[in-house]
This record gives C-alpha cells, structure tokens and sequence, in this order.
C-alpha cells in the first residue's frame, strides 16, 4: 500500500467512525454503502481504532461496537 | 433514472432547491412545486437529505404555493402527516399563515412511529432517536431527533 493510499484509508475510515457516532439517517445511508465495501483490512483497523478510542471515549467506542455487531461484525 | 427519491432530486434542483447532484440529466418540463412537494412527502421516510431540502425549499417560497392545490396533490400522491410536519417545522423557522392553515388540514399518523426508515431498522439508531425525540415530530406522532435548516 502506497502511502497516499494508505492515508486516503484512513481518512475513510475515521470519516466512518464519525458518521457512526453522529447516526444521523444521511449518514446510516452512507454507511449502508461504505461499510459492504470494505476490505478485511480495513474491518480490522476499523475495530482496532474503536479499541483506541475506547479509552478516551468509551461511550464513542461503545456505540461503534454495537452498531458494527448489528452489521454482523466480529469486534473482539 | 428508476429511483424515486434520485429522478426527485434533479425535479428540486431544477426548482432551485439546495441540493448538489454528482449529475445532472437532461431537464424535462419542471412540474408545478405542489407536484413535486406533494410526491416529496411520500418519500421523506427513505431520505433524510430529501427531508431538509424540501423543508428549506418550502421554508424560501412559501409565498408562490397554492396551498389548496397542495393538499389536493398530497392527498393523491403524497402523505399528509408528512406535510404537516414539514409545515409545522417550517412554520418555527419563519412562521406564516399558509403555514398554519395546511397544517390545520393536515393530521398526524394514528400510532407513534420512527419518521425514518433507516432509524427504525437499526436498534441502536432507534435506541438514539428515542431518547432525543423532537418535539416537533412528536406532535405528528414521529419519532425523530434530527432537524436540519439548511
């Protein structure tokens, strides 16, 4: 992975995170686009990002954990 | 362009509603705005984008409705309970009597409902919206915690 593609990744994925703190209705349609599309790697920097803000904001991570479970996620 | 909610998009910015499209399709005649409200409000539910451009639109050009044609139009084609609602929020932001009267005419859905579909399909969004639920949607008996002005 090239380094602009990895930081394009990331920008993506924390444009993710907030889209699933917010929960607004745009963005649980944005997510029903962006989250099917993601690669084994991304799922996993994904959760392992939820498990490093868990300890800043546990009650971000906390909604990121339940809202990914009900995507059918693994998150442990 | 079979969706509903995208071919009403293109109808809204040719209205000079605030939306931006990633493209335009070729214009076809514009329909009257109690048209495209009236279908509008039958989709609101699937859109949250749709719902604040309506809004906002309706908020600008309150003055240019016929207002007895938009009741004619949303009762064929649309959801009253969806445009009272519009109206009543609308109605906060700049209040006006075209406002008052529509939603007089208008009446809320008979039991309490998620306003968007999305919401009601996510425990957690729903678990959300419940504990934040807006006034304004509850007198429609909606369930919504969002309001957007654009």
């Amino acid at each position: 992975m090239t380094v602009k593609c990895r930081a394009q990744c990331t920008h993506l994925i924390s444009e993710q995170y907030m889209k699933i703190v917010a929960l607004r209705e745009q963005d649980l349609e944005d997510l029903e686009l962006l989250l099917p599309s993601m690669n084994e790697a991304d799922k996993a920097i994904l959760v392992a990002t939820m498990h490093h803000v868990a300890r800043f904001r546990p009650d971000w991570a906390q909604r990121i954990e339940y809202f990914l479970q009900e995507q059918g996620w693994q998150t442990q | 362009m079979a969706d509903p909610v995208d071919r009403l998009f293109q109808e809204w910015q040719q209205l000079g509603g605030q939306v931006l499209l990633a493209e335009v399709h070729a214009a076809s005649l514009p329909r009257a705005p109690e048209q495209v409200i009236a279908e509008s409000t039958a989709h609101c539910r699937e859109s949250g984008r749709l719902t604040w451009v309506v809004l906002d639109w309706l908020i600008r050009h309150i003055e240019q409705l016929d207002e007895d044609r938009l009741l004619r139009e949303t009762q064929v084609r649309g959801d009253l309970s969806v445009l009272g609602l519009l109206c009543d929020a609308a109605n906060l932001r700049r209040p006006h009597p075209k406002f008052e009267r529509t939603m007089r005419a208008c009446k809320p859905i008979d039991t309490v409902e998620p306003f968007f579909q999305r919401v009601a399909k996510s425990r957690l969004a729903l678990a959300v919206t419940q504990q934040n639920a807006l006034e304004v949607f509850r007198r429609w008996n909606y369930l919504c915690s969002e309001l957007r002005y654009l």
